[in-house]
């Protein structure tokens, strides 16, 4: 099954986006955490288990209390053992100097929050499609992009 | 200028005018005839000895040759008044003693005219060289009051460092007396003995120096940037050395303190306007972040509970989520509009015509709602500028004439280009409802809106259109006759000749 991880501190923004994936086909499990520490904690526990990070995806907002979300991709760099596992960010506002940055740090793509509920689906499953390609079961190939 | 006062030595040598002086010598003769006999017949005195007086006054009144022949002419004069009284004139004046008398006055009345020739020369010397000497002190006050009026700093110098003149504009800039003039080394000034090195050496290979900077340092400590121009003065000898430096200073810190004070203004402008590029960024970040709460459970409620309320109910709920979805566009244009300015600009060479087919194909499914006509001129020109902010220029036009024509109306949009120079004038007319005139100032206000009730929109696209032109340094304007139309027009550099852009 795939899973994303949410990086969120918003809880309306949480909820949203939860209500948004409850709405996929194939389903996506969810799991939530409101900071960069809980989230480091949560993918060490995760890669720990064998194949634990594979099809799943990050989705980061980068204003965050206490480390930012430019931190979280920083340590995810630092890993090699995390080089597959894709995180994206979202933002409420675009900012190209941050979408620079982000980019910069290593993340796969930097999308701005829609105002339209309709369209997060369409966004989560492109994500998907581009950075988890092939569905589950062959989660674990890079995606080159 | 004309004399101011005759030549007394002159007046007494030369009796003018020419009849006065033919009067007086009339009149000498005249005398001396009258009174040669009775004088004569006296005894004890030669013919030739009474004939010296009127030689000498017509020698003095006509010169040398005057009084040569006055002499010769006074010998026939004498023979003639003798023989009128019965003496055998002609026998006097030829016999013994008289030959040698007549020979002496004529050379007495040469001697005289000549003397007074010489002296006339020599008058005639002195007057030229006085009137020399006076030119020259003229001059010379008049260089020296240049010299000492000006309030450039002057000064002559010899390259052993001492002053040998200065004006008091120097003397004020040094902050020095004049009475300490000549204790002023000049090598101690140099703040770099060096510059004051290369300054001689420069003078001593060209003979002059044209702005060269220095800084010195005064006696109280201060420094001064200056720029020197000078020149050389070489002394006799073979080897010609420089033995002065003539030259005069200009104080340029001024200029660097209002060059600094200008960059930090500069500085400071820049610093508020980044301030309030985050301001409003951060802003439209907030603003944004409960849009999308807002926005995101009215879509939800929108999509999948309308049924559960009556008609009045989904009438309410349509317009929070249209008033999100308006909302939205407004703050996404607000940060379009924020990013134009902060944006860095290329300079680069645009076809005109990619970009225009750029907006078109941008904003088809608009024009094909409207059932709009987009004609294109064929050949436009290329431009100079940065290809971001032309898009957002050529789309924010297109987008407005095809936006502000009547509903029963079909759009008809016309984009044409000339050539004006060295500028482009690309032009975009529709068939809209038109701008008054009164209103054209505010058509390209941020946030401002016409007509709000007819046509929908957030008021920035044109400013944007503005502000992308400014960017580009071009210009902005339009013509229009309300109710036919409006033709838009924007002016921007024309591209660089592409031989000059293979040679950078």
């Amino acid at each position: 099954m795939r899973w994303a991880l949410l990086i969120e501190d918003e809880a309306d923004h949480r909820l949203l986006i939860r209500e948004a994936m409850a709405r996929m086909s194939p389903p996506v499990e969810l799991f939530e955490v409101g900071a960069a520490t809980e989230a480091i904690a949560w993918v060490r526990e995760r890669a720990a288990e064998p194949d634990g990070l594979a099809g799943g995806l990050v989705i980061l907002d980068l204003g965050l209390p206490g480390p930012s979300g430019f931190r979280f991709l920083e340590w995810v760099r630092e890993h090699r053992a995390l080089d597959d596992l894709p995180v994206v960010v979202l933002t409420a506002s675009e900012n190209p100097m941050d979408a620079e940055h982000a980019f910069f740090l290593g993340a796969k793509g930097y999308y701005q929050k829609p105002a339209d509920f309709r369209r997060y689906v369409d966004l989560f499953e492109r994500a998907f499609r581009i950075h988890r390609p092939g569905g589950p079961s062959s989660a674990g190939a890079q995606s080159g992009s | 200028m004309r004399r101011e006062r005759r030549n007394p030595f002159r007046s007494s040598l030369v009796i003018e005018p020419a009849w006065r002086r033919w009067t007086a010598a009339a009149l000498a003769v005249l005398v001396y005839a009258a009174a040669f006999v009775p004088l004569y017949r006296q005894g004890g005195v030669g013919a030739s000895a009474l004939a010296v007086f009127p030689v000498v006054i017509l020698g003095w009144l006509f010169g040398a040759w005057g009084g040569l022949l006055a002499g010769v002419g006074s010998a026939f004069l004498n023979a003639l008044l003798l023989s009128f009284v019965g003496e055998p004139g002609w026998a006097i004046v030829t016999g013994p003693g008289g030959m040698e008398g007549s020979a002496l006055v004529v050379v007495v009345g040469a001697v005289i005219g000549l003397l007074r020739d010489l002296g006339l020369r020599l008058d005639r010397h002195l007057t030229e060289w006085r009137k020399a000497e006076r030119a020259l002190r003229s001059a010379e006050d008049r260089y020296r009051l240049l010299f000492e009026r000006s309030r450039d700093p002057m000064y002559v110098s010899r390259p052993d460092g001492r002053i040998v003149e200065a004006n008091d504009a120097m003397l004020r800039l040094l902050g020095e007396q004049r009475s300490d003039l000549h204790e002023i080394d000049v090598n101690a000034l140099y703040e770099d003995p060096l510059d004051r090195e290369r300054f001689m050496r420069e003078v001593a290979r060209a003979g002059f120096v044209e702005d060269f900077p220095v800084r010195l340092r005064l006696a109280n400590g201060t420094t001064l940037d200056c720029l020197i121009t000078a020149s050389a003065r070489y002394g006799a000898g073979p080897e010609r050395p420089v033995v002065e430096y003539q030259g005069s200073l200009r104080n340029v810190s001024e200029n660097r303190t209002l060059h600094s004070l200008a960059e930090r203004r500069t500085h400071e402008l820049q610093e508020v306007v980044h301030e309030l590029e985050s301001f409003t960024y951060s802003v439209s970040h907030d603003l944004r972040t409960h849009l999308v709460t807002m926005g995101g459970f009215a879509s939800i409620l929108w999509t999948e509970y309308r049924e559960h309320l009556d008609e009045k109910g989904q009438n309410f709920l349509e317009r929070i989520v249209t008033a999100s979805r308006r909302m939205d566009a407004f703050v996404q244009d607000l940060l379009n509009y924020s990013r134009i300015g902060r944006m860095p600009v290329s300079e680069e060479r645009v076809e005109l015509s990619e970009i225009v087919a750029t907006a078109v194909a941008t904003l088809a499914p608009m024009a094909e709602t409207r059932g709009a006509r987009i004609d294109v001129a064929p050949d436009l020109p290329a431009v100079q500028g940065d290809r971001t902010l032309l898009e957002r220029v050529v789309e924010n036009l297109l987008s407005n004439a095809l936006k502000f024509v009547p509903e029963d109306r079909a759009p008809e949009v016309s984009i044409r280009a000339e050539v004006e120079e060295r500028r482009v004038r690309l032009k975009v007319r529709d068939n809209g409802v038109g701008i008054e005139s009164v209103d054209v100032e505010r058509a390209f206000k941020a946030f401002e809106r016409l007509d709000p009730a007819r046509f929908p929109g957030t008021g920035v696209g044109l400013s944007i259109v503005e502000k992308a032109v400014d960017r580009l340094g071009g210009d902005v304007g339009v013509r229009s006759v309300p109710g036919q139309g409006s033709t838009f027009w924007v002016l921007l550099p024309l591209a660089l000749p592409a031989e000059l852009v293979e040679d950078e």
